[in-house]
This record gives structure tokens, sequence and C-alpha cells, in this order.
């Protein structure tokens, strides 16, 4: 099956539908076909690749588009992905993996706990933080 | 102190934003209605109390790309997941007003909507306004005065009594009334 984003004006994603492939052959095929049956214009369906994550295809196939749309995800037309909304006005958009990066990166800690098992740390973005200090950003989680 | 919202009163309003030449075709809509009309095919159900202002409305094209709109625009805007229950349309020559009415059947609460919505099929400006009844922390009745233009809707909770007031104009003015489910 193909897999159509529908966008509107803002090219937020409002869903995704799947088209057989023997009419979607190709995507021009598939938003006709959509546009016709699902009265929508065939411009705003966009074709979407339900393997593909953080611009890799998780079946070793080739990367479309960089992500599969949740609703409300944005479509970049420029870039040719689907990313997230940005989660905060400090990070950037990465053009290629289409995923949002912090302006510092995430510490790579761990802590070893009483049963001597060692675990990754776990990290908050802070953008009050960040704003106030851009050196810093990243706050460990305190376990309760 | 903590404290918990039992309940909101969420009323949500808009234009009905679709992609160029793929707008509501709202003559559609207003022709099934007076087909209806004409027709005498009112409506009313379980949940409607009898008015002469409603009648049945076909599910077309408009209809369906209306209803997907609203649909799709909830869960994107809102993420309430809905789907729609029942349908109507009303029309209101000049002078007329309908009766207060919810579309909660008392008797069937878990068939019965969770939110109505009211559509501007063709309405002349300022000549009738949509009032919904809500109680605050002091007042039980409290009005919001609502005036719908063409192509513009509201969505609110189905508990809500509402009416229309007159129509002050000497044209026809018509409505579409979608309901939907919380799912």
């Amino acid at each position: 099956m193909a897999h159509f984003a529908k966008i509107n004006d803002d090219n937020e994603v409002l869903t995704v539908l799947t088209v057989d492939n023997s009419i979607a052959t190709d995507e021009a095929a598939g938003q006709a076909h959509l546009e016709e049956n699902n009265n929508w214009p065939a411009e705003k369906w966009i074709q979407c690749s339900y393997n593909t994550e953080a611009g890799q295809h998780l079946k070793g196939g080739t990367a479309f588009r960089a992500n599969y749309p949740n609703i409300g995800w944005k479509w970049d037309a420029t870039n040719n992905i689907f990313h997230a909304l940005q989660p905060y006005a400090s990070w950037t958009l990465n053009t290629t993996t289409g995923i949002w990066e912090a302006p510092i990166a995430k510490p790579d800690t761990t802590s070893t706990r009483s049963d001597n098992q060692v675990i990754p740390d776990s990290y908050e973005w802070d953008e009050n933080a960040y704003q106030a200090d851009n050196t810093t950003g990243w706050v460990k989680n305190t376990p309760l | 102190m903590k404290k918990e919202i039992l309940s909101e009163i969420d009323v949500y309003y808009g234009t009905v934003d679709m992609p160029k030449y793929f707008e509501i075709n709202r003559d559609e809509l207003k022709a099934n209605l007076l087909n209806s009309v004409l027709k005498d095919k009112s409506f009313s159900n379980n949940f409607v109390i009898g008015n002469s202002n409603d009648y049945q409305m076909q599910n077309g094209k408009a209809f369906y790309m209306f209803n997907e709109y609203i649909i799709q625009n909830f869960f994107l805007k809102h993420k309430q997941s809905v789907k729609n229950n029942f349908n109507f349309g009303s029309i209101f020559n000049k002078d007329e007003s309908s009766i207060t009415k919810n579309l909660i059947d008392k008797y069937k609460i878990g068939d019965s909507p969770d939110y109505t919505c009211i559509y501007g099929i063709e309405v002349n400006k300022g000549s009738q306004q949509i009032i919904l009844e809500y109680s605050n922390k002091r007042l039980i009745e409290n009005y919001l005065n609502l005036e719908l233009k063409n192509n513009e809707y509201v969505i609110f909770p189905s508990v809500l009594n509402y009416f229309f007031t007159r129509n002050g104009s000497d044209k026809t003015n018509t409505y579409m009334t979608t309901t939907y489910d919380l799912e």
C-alpha cells in the first residue's frame, strides 16, 4: 500500500490514507485518485513512507521524506521532509533527518543503582535555563 | 489546596477554511434542505423536539466535506477524536425564531451526542443570532450571543440549551446542525 498525507494550506498533516499500489503507480497517480475520491486537491496529498523514521528506512530500504508523519506534523516542501512541530525555540531542524536538535548535545552519562546495575541518566530540556545561560539547558531527572 | 475541574463549557468556532476550488458547496447544502422542505421531510428524533424549522438533510458531497473538515480539525487543533452522530437542517423565514432546546435525550444519555455544531449555510448579515444558555459559578442562566455568517460554524456541548432569535431580514436564513460523539 502507498501512504499519502493529507495536508491543509498551512502544511499541517490532517490524516494519512492508503492507496493500493496498483492505483498509486506513482505519486501523481495516487494524488489524482485521492482528489477524485476524497474531495481534496491532488497537490495536497503528499506521499510518505510508513517505514521511514528520522531519515532512516527501518527495513533497510531507501528513506523517503525523512519521517512517516503523525497528525499535526508539518510538510516541508522546501526540504522535502515531514517533521514534528518545533519543541523549543532554540532547537533547530535537521533537514536530512527531519528531527529537531538541541543547541547543546544531551549529556551521555550513566548512574549505578544500588544493585550495581548501570543505567543511562534521564535528562529534560529546560528552555528557560538555556535562554538565561546558553551553556546550560539539559537538566538531569532525579529519581523520586 | 488542590483543584479538580469536573466539567468545562468549551465552545469552538471558526470559518470552514478549505483549499481554493474545493470550498464547501453551500448551494448544494441549501438545495438539499429546500428539497426536504418541499417534500415536507421535517426532522425529529428522540433527541430533538419536533420544530417546524428543522428538516432532514441528505448526506451529499458537501456534507461529507464539511463533516471531514470538522472531525479532522477538531483532532488537529484540540486533540479530540469525534465521530458524527445525527444531522439536520434548519430554515428561518422572515420573523421566524426557534424554540429553546438542547440535543440530549435524558432517557438515552449514552446515545446522545457530546457536541452540537451549527453551520451557517446562508445567513443574511445581522439578521439573526444563536443564543447559548450556560451556567457559571453564580448564575444558572447566562447567555452567549453568537452571530454566524456564511460558512462559519460554532460547536458547543450538546447539553447546552440554545435557540435562534427572530430572523429580522426579509430573506430566508439556512443552517445545518451536525452532532458529534467523543471517541
